[in-house]
């Protein structure tokens, strides 16, 4: 596959080939990428504010959000989001060209691009990718990585057998239908990393020395103040048009804006919301925000009352003002939650309406669930609230929420370690619901947060032990389903009937807020946490 | 002189063993541990377990308190888990840049403090000394982090006379002029404490010293009274303003982490902010142990040079 010229003359976006997942069957194949829409000149460093230092470069290694974008930039997966896109990002080829599912949903078989290298100059190909799936799942490679297969462990937790049939072509096979297996290859921590750098650093000393097939080389760290990266000329879906860029670590909200107000840098993300209004003023800034696949809420206790009451769920779910909240306290960086899925992200279904604000019929459902006089709930927190900025603000005000409708919430905070201990362990007698803030991106996840086979000790995201054999049951056919789209109308219903349930108290999807100088041309900001600058040129 | 030196030597031994058991257990008393961490919330029971045995995790607290502190000793203060480097290499190149700040915050504090606090015991109740003390009041009940914002705020965004961020300019070459350039609103926040209480105490060390025989005997003979300040007074009342100095470097490495943080500072202020929010806890406890260990030898040589200004120290010892 040749590059794709860059620079001035690539103005619009090149799909070589777009997603056939949904083509219906056993039999789905895609060939795709996309070119970057460049717009500016060719050359220049593009220097990105960050909110934190980011983490080593593990291909394979979840080191949080600020990290895992970054494997998007160094890395390619066999399969991708297309990350050009500002919204509902299409699944598309990327490392491999096309694939073939049988009908169980167990065998992938992979044909992968042909003439791709990794940055060291290894070609890209059969066992280089057995490699890295080995060296995530079986115990006996030689360099098996514990963290990387617990960190793996979603979609390669259950392998029968790995085999290269020929130089480029990857069969995978699971030992239970695994129809999700490709949204999964997607995630940032499947991205496929140069064996010989692995072989050559040991897997202590890799991370230090990221090697992937990405549209950008890992150059060099300085810790605390800057870690640099440079164009991959060879790209295979075309050469970035910047010479590179720089992430500079600036985690107090107040200098990352100040830096990019003074020029010291040229895009930062996570504007803070007292500083949302003097960026959008300044001529020479842009402020987007890009709606997040993340869902804020509370996991109810399933398993011990009161919260078994449905009447009483629903009744939260009906209690809480989110129009306000979203407004208000969150500045406008979240929008009402209705489901599982966030508007403009993949998943979202728009017939799903989920609960309003309705006090009085919140109260009613009280009643109703034999609670008249209202009644006192625990609900548990990590310190700060979770997964969210404006984490115990929001708390705060869905705390008077409930009190206005008669329900008397003690929120108890802990640390991030307990909290997380009582996550895996499930919620307790004496306590009625977790606060957590999760990252929804994929169907899979409704797999995980719904599956009562999955309730602890079997994982720790269904931690408020829900149980619907009807959801079971459509959860189970989703993953022996090979169709994407009869795939997708499964998890619909999975989403509806949980809202119905309220199997969650589902409350706001939260967006991120980013901002760039006008000389930054090209930047597409999607609706997820990851985003790349292959795109990017300098005006 | 010696006996004094290497008795106050050997009493650092019982401190750092004491630093080293709180440092240790401290971080044994937060929930959760390294495996839990970089195996990662997906993880099985069994997969943290296995991490935890590649750790070392599993054997006996005293077993593992031992392990660790021989090899602190030898260097070795285990690997970063979020960004998988030795402890030892990350928290030396940090603390360099730590000290640089602090030094230069230490020099600004005594540049301002030394002739504001003569200026007000000279001038005792006079609009200079109640000025100064209106001052001083005001610079020690200021947040490091809020009086750091508003540099940023007024002397970076608006007027654009300061970098609001880093030690040196990503852009353009970089030498001891950006690096000054740099330091100056980092080190101006954190010399703001300093530079009032040693403002306060050299005031109030002079007036003592002024009201001196030797002084009175000074001026009896007819010295002018910048001689009789400068010759006869000061050396003696420096001296509580240089111990005291030496405790405000514990201020100093304390208050690097809200400083570093606000300025993006590459110290180990920083370094430990980031180490906390990513549960990094070998670099954390690393972190802490080597700050403690700068600020018992930092008390040490304190103590040495007390010693060397004032005989009725050693000689006491």
């Amino acid at each position: 596959m040749g590059g794709i010229p860059v620079g001035r003359s690539i103005t619009r976006r090149r799909f070589l080939g777009s997603l056939a997942l949904g083509a219906g069957g056993a039999l789905l194949a895609a060939r795709s990428t996309a070119a970057a829409p460049t717009v500016g000149k060719s050359g220049g460093t593009l220097i990105a504010g960050w909110e934190a230092e980011p983490g080593a470069f593990d291909n394979d290694i979840d080191r949080g959000a600020v990290t895992r974008t970054l494997l998007h930039n160094i890395y390619d997966r066999l399969v991708d989001r297309n990350m050009t896109v500002k919204a509902n990002q299409p699944l598309v080829g990327s490392l491999a060209v096309s694939w073939d599912i049988s009908p169980d949903a167990k065998t992938y078989t992979f044909k992968l691009r042909q003439g791709v290298k990794f940055h060291d100059g290894t070609p890209l190909d059969a066992e280089a990718v057995k490699f890295n799936i080995d060296r995530d799942s079986d115990p006996s490679h030689k360099y098996y990585n514990k963290a990387g297969a617990g960190s793996l462990k979603l979609g390669y937790g259950n392998l029968a057998s790995v085999v290269a049939v020929d130089k480029y072509t990857i069969r995978i096979v699971h030992k239970d239908p695994f129809a999700d297996f490709l949204p999964v290859l997607a995630f940032g921590t499947y991205s496929i990393a140069s064996p010989t750098a692995i072989q050559k650093y040991g897997n202590e000393d890799y991370p230090n020395h990221p090697v992937g097939t990405g549209p950008f080389k890992y150059v060099s760290r300085e810790k605390g103040v800057k870690v640099t990266f440079e164009r991959n000329p060879d790209y295979w879906a075309g050469a970035p048009a910047i010479d590179g860029f720089i992430v500079r670590p600036l985690p107090e909200a107040v200098t990352r804006v100040t830096a990019l107000q003074t020029g010291e840098v040229d895009w930062i993300n996570a504007v803070n919301p007292d500083s949302m209004d003097s960026v959008k003023s300044n001529p020479n800034l842009v402020l987007e925000l890009a709606q997040l696949p993340n869902t804020w809420g509370y996991i109810p206790n399933h398993k011990y009352p009161p919260t078994t009451k449905l009447q009483l769920r629903q009744a939260m779910s009906w209690a809480i003002d989110r129009e306000t909240l979203a407004r208000d306290v969150m500045k406008g960086l979240a929008v009402p939650a209705k489901g599982t899925h966030a508007a403009g992200t993949p998943g979202y279904d728009p017939n799903i309406t989920g609960y309003g604000y309705n006090p009085a019929k919140a109260k009613q459902l009280l009643a109703d669930a034999g609670f008249p006089k209202g009644l006192p709930l625990e609900v548990w927190m990590p310190a700060g609230g979770a997964g969210s900025p404006f984490g115990v603000q929001m708390n705060e005000f869905i705390q008077q929420n409930f009190k206005d409708v008669g329900i008397d919430a003690k929120f108890t905070q802990q640390e991030f370690q307990t909290f997380q201990n009582n996550m895996a362990n499930g919620v307790q007698k004496d306590v009625n619901a977790l606060q957590v803030g999760f990252s929804v991106d994929e169907f899979v996840n409704l797999q995980r947060m719904f599956r009562t086979d999955l309730q602890p000790p079997n994982g720790n995201t269904n931690p408020g032990w829900y149980s619907n054999a009807e959801v079971d049951a459509l959860l189970k056919k989703a993953r022996e389903t090979t169709n994407a789209e009869q795939r997708k109308q499964l998890y619909f219903q999975v989403e509806q009937k949980a809202v119905d349930d309220a199997a969650w108290i589902f409350v706001v999807n939260q967006k991120a807020a980013r901002a760039w100088n006008k000389k930054v041309k090209g930047f597409v900001n999607p609706n997820s946490y990851m985003f790349t600058f292959r795109t990017v040129s300098i005006a | 002189m010696l006996r004094f030196v290497v008795a106050r030597c050997l009493a650092t031994i019982p401190v750092l063993i004491g630093v080293s058991l709180v440092v240790f257990f401290t971080m044994k008393i937060i929930p959760g541990d390294a495996a839990e961490v970089l195996a990662g919330p997906q993880a099985t029971k069994e997969q943290v377990e296995l991490i935890r045995q590649s750790l070392g995790l599993n054997r006996p607290l005293y077993v593992q308190y031992v392990t660790w502190l021989s090899r602190a000793a030898r260097g070795d203060l285990g690997r970063s888990i979020q960004l998988a480097a030795p402890v030892t290499e990350m928290v030396r190149d940090r603390l360099k840049n730590t000290l640089v700040l602090a030094l230069a915050s230490a020099l600004l504090a005594v540049a301002i403090a030394v002739p504001v606090g003569i200026l007000s015991a000279t001038h005792q109740s006079s609009f200079i000394d109640r000025a100064s003390v209106v001052v001083a009041l005001f610079g020690n009940s200021m947040p490091t982090f809020w009086l750091g914002l508003v540099f940023i705020l007024i002397l970076s965004l608006h007027f654009r006379l300061f970098p609001s961020n880093g030690m040196y300019s990503l852009r353009g070459p970089a030498g001891i002029p950006d690096l000054l350039w740099h330091l100056a609103l980092p080190a101006l926040t954190l010399c703001n404490v300093p530079a009032a209480v040693l403002a306060r105490l050299t005031r109030s060390s002079l007036l003592e010293a002024l009201n001196d025989d030797h002084v009175r005997t000074a001026r009896a003979k007819g010295l002018t009274e910048a001689r009789v300040v400068v010759r006869h007074a000061l050396g003696n009342a420096l001296l509580p303003v240089v111990t005291l100095m030496g405790m405000q470097v514990g201020y100093l490495l304390g208050g690097s982490i809200l400083v570093e943080t606000v300025f993006s500072w590459p110290g180990l202020g920083l370094q430990l902010y980031d180490a906390i929010g990513a549960r990094d806890l070998p670099l954390v406890q690393g972190g802490v142990l080597l700050v403690a260990t700068v600020f018992v030898f930092i008390n040490l040589f304190v103590d040495v040079l007390y010693a060397v200004l004032d005989p009725r120290i050693r000689y006491g010892a």
